[in-house]
């Protein structure tokens, strides 16, 4: 019980500070300079493993699909149902992952060394808002990266299911000609939208913990792992949650369907 | 002024400050002393209302600190200037932008082109060298990023200074280094200062008045002098330390 | 490196391996199991869709469902979501021993640290690989076939037959075998990350990063390399 009051406690601190940055940004109040900055330190530190993970992600997809459809002869859909599955799901899903693992900590560790060695204090003092200076940008910041970095990644994961088709003898043009009849526009917004909503996840999750800090080097170590794994969680949330919305509004106007 | 009345503050069943009351008088350094992690510099966070209190109340020159209320806090705020154990400086920006921050965020000088001989003024009035202006925070010793910390503080003109062992962490010399400096605002500067602290040597050298703090309350209040005599146990304690460190 | 490869003659630590176990395997079950069983429900509804899309009918959603979480979700989620959880806390707890010279001072008592820290800890997390990707497995089928009764209107017999139809034994041997594998990065990357750790507190940090983001990758890359391993026998 203690520990549900501590979630629900933590999961409150969360929307109160995704609301104050919402309306930091209305009121016209968000540094884009440092924004820019943040980008740069966060964001290319993470294109690397980015473009592994999506090629790997790509051809494992392909791969476990490809074993499916030959028990059925159907292996002509491969292209297109891998890269469906990919881009609807697990490419967002897993690369969330990784980026939460290195832009979610690098952001949480930083915030909570600032918070524990009291510069966030000092700032209060000096008569400006943490938030505002410190926090918002940072928070523009994941989200800006980690959604330019998923698209980057998922297209690769395609990338990476047409290379290892080759590998398996399906031919590349087929693989990639069948992409259009399984991939509907709705498939990509979703994964648009799953990006964008991961990203802000990220973010607002990353900044929080690293806000609420505590107690010294430990303290800062606590918060990057309850980081880590509170951004896990919610991605699968928001992931099922999304397809969930997806499903329904696909079955209300039909969509999608061939 | 800075008037502290029967301040009561737990964390969880850790009873930290029991019923402190005392006064800061204007002009005067006053040296709050007491054993290590006692809870001295939760007494600073309530006068300038980072925590609040369970019991009590704190008012500063003449302005009730309130924790609820953000207009008045900003008030007590420009008033005191806090100086952390730690350096606490923005490690990305600058010892200048570091200086300056508080200039900027108050929007305390208008004309951007005199910010630099405010931040160059403030690194003289500490004794810091002015080539570090474009340094970084981790390129300085401790002893300069303390020096830079406390410039940022005096930058806002404040009527309060309060430091957060200032000394604690530090080889003898650069202790010495800073007392000198205590004296020299002291004498400059005629602000009131507070400072937190177990080191009784520095007290003993710069301090106006003396507060012994023993399991959460007042046991000495007076003059060095006085002190010296006490029969207080913990003052005691402490002069002992003092001699057997000779 | 030096400390693996040295490294011999094993010695049987009961209490920290029994300790280790629990830490890592018994306190992650709640957080695996409910994320899985939303990965459960993730699958039907988006195996519902590809099928509906494709073959026009989707009676084979439970069992498709099935297979892809034995066979791929099941341990690679299961084992990413472990990779946080314990990962960043072995190398931040070996890391700190470094820092504070504790690692010294058990080899100076002629322990190990190998022995005392990794090898218990390499049991743990197996362990906790092995069960929770089968307890998150079997919650995530559950879960589908909530959804799958409300959504397809399957019924759970019919559901759990063309589960266990087409679910083969080989099937949760290499499920299995995976999760070994992932169960065994975690800690050999943490620990390493740990040991090299330089002086500093804001080194222990990093290394806890590393190691969660290493361990990850690694992960990912190792998952593709059985799978094509699985596939080309």
């Amino acid at each position: 019980m203690e520990n549900s009051r501590k979630w629900v406690k933590s999961f409150g601190g969360m929307i109160l500070l995704f609301l104050q940055c919402l309306s930091l940004t209305f009121k016209g109040k968000t540094r884009w300079k440092e924004v820019i900055e943040q980008i740069f330190q966060v964001g290319v530190r993470s294109l690397g493993m980015t473009i592994t993970a999506g090629l790997f992600v790509g051809a494992i997809m392909a791969l476990q699909i490809d074993i499916q459809l030959k028990d059925f002869g159907a292996e002509s859909f491969l292209g297109g149902l891998s890269t469906s599955t990919t881009l609807r799901n697990v490419g967002p899903v897993l690369i969330a992952f990784l980026l939460s693992g290195k832009v979610g900590a690098y952001t949480s560790a930083e915030l909570g060394t600032m918070e524990v060695t009291e510069q966030l204090n000092a700032i209060k003092l000096l008569g400006a808002d943490p938030i505002e200076y410190i926090i918002l940008p940072r928070i523009w910041a994941v989200v800006i990266s980690s959604f330019l970095l998923l698209i980057v990644g998922l297209m690769v994961t395609i990338f990476g299911g047409v290379m290892f088709a080759e590998v398996i003898g399906v031919n590349a043009l087929s693989y990639v000609e069948n992409i259009p009849r399984i991939v509907t526009e709705w498939s990509i917004v979703l994964s648009v939208v799953k990006s964008f909503v991961f990203g802000v996840l990220i973010a607002v999750i990353s900044c929080y913990k690293g806000y609420s800090a505590r107690g010294g080097s430990v303290g800062v170590g606590a918060a990057v792992q309850s980081c880590a794994v509170t951004n896990l969680m919610f991605i699968i949330l928001f992931d099922f949650l999304l397809s969930m919305t997806a499903s329904v509004f696909q079955d209300l106007f039909g969509v999608g369907y061939l | 002024m800075i008037v502290v009345s029967k301040i009561t503050k737990s964390f969880g069943s850790r009873l930290v400050l029991d019923d402190i009351s005392f006064e800061a008088r204007p002009g005067e350094s006053l040296f709050i002393l007491g054993k290590s992690g006692v809870g001295k510099s939760v007494l600073l966070k309530l006068i300038v209302g980072l925590i609040a209190s369970d019991q009590g109340s704190i008012s500063v020159g003449g302005q009730k600190v309130d924790v609820e209320n953000p207009g008045l806090l900003a008030q007590v705020r420009r008033k005191c200037g806090l100086v952390f154990q730690f350096p606490a400086l923005l490690d990305s920006a600058t010892v200048f932008e570091n200086i300056a921050f508080g200039l900027r965020a108050r929007g305390l000088v208008e004309d951007p082109n005199l910010i630099e001989p405010r931040v160059i003024e403030q690194m003289r009035t500490v004794d810091l060298d002015t080539s570090f202006l474009n340094s970084y925070p981790n390129q300085l010793s401790y002893v300069a990023q303390k020096k830079v910390s406390i410039a940022r503080t005096l930058a806002v003109s404040p009527d309060y200074l309060l430091f957060d062992e200032p000394t604690t962490g530090m080889d003898p010399v650069a202790t010495a280094v800073l007392n000198e400096l205590l004296k020299k605002l002291k004498r400059e500067l005629n602000v009131t200062t507070i400072v937190v602290s177990h080191d009784i040597k520095s007290a003993l050298a710069c301090a106006d008045r003396l507060i012994l703090i023993d399991h959460g309350k007042i046991v000495f209040d007076g003059e060095p002098k006085n002190f010296k005599s006490s029969n207080v146990p913990l003052a005691i304690d402490f002069r002992e330390g003092v001699s057997l460190g000779k | 490196m030096n400390y693996f490869l040295k490294n011999r003659k094993f010695r049987w630590r009961r209490e920290e391996t029994l300790e280790q176990m629990y830490v890592l395997g018994v306190q992650s079950i709640p957080i695996i199991v409910v994320s899985l069983a939303f990965i459960g429900l993730m699958m039907i509804l988006e195996l519902a869709f590809h099928m509906r899309l494709v073959l026009k009918h989707d009676s084979l959603v439970p069992a498709f469902s099935a297979v892809l979480m034995v066979r791929e979700l099941g341990p690679v989620i299961t084992c990413l979501l472990l990779t946080s959880r314990i990962g960043a806390g072995i190398a931040a707890e070996i890391g700190s021993m470094k820092v504070t010279e504790q690692l010294d001072a058990l080899k100076l008592l002629s322990i190990d640290p190998f022995d005392y820290l990794v090898i218990p800890r390499w049991i743990g997390s197996v362990f906790a690989a092995l069960s929770l990707t089968m307890i998150s497995i079997a919650v995530a089928l559950g879960g589908g076939a909530l959804l799958a009764a409300q959504k397809l209107g399957t019924s759970s017999g019919e559901y759990f037959n063309t589960v266990f139809f087409f679910v083969k034994f080989p099937d949760v041997l290499r499920c299995l075998i995976k999760a070994f594998v992932f169960g065994t990065i975690i800690p050999f990357i943490a620990s390493y990350q740990g040991f090299s750790c330089e002086l500093g507190s804001a080194a222990v940090g990093e290394a806890a990063t590393q190691a969660v983001v290493r361990a990850s990758l690694s992960i990912i890359i190792a998952d593709f390399l059985l799978t094509y391993l699985f596939y080309a026998i």
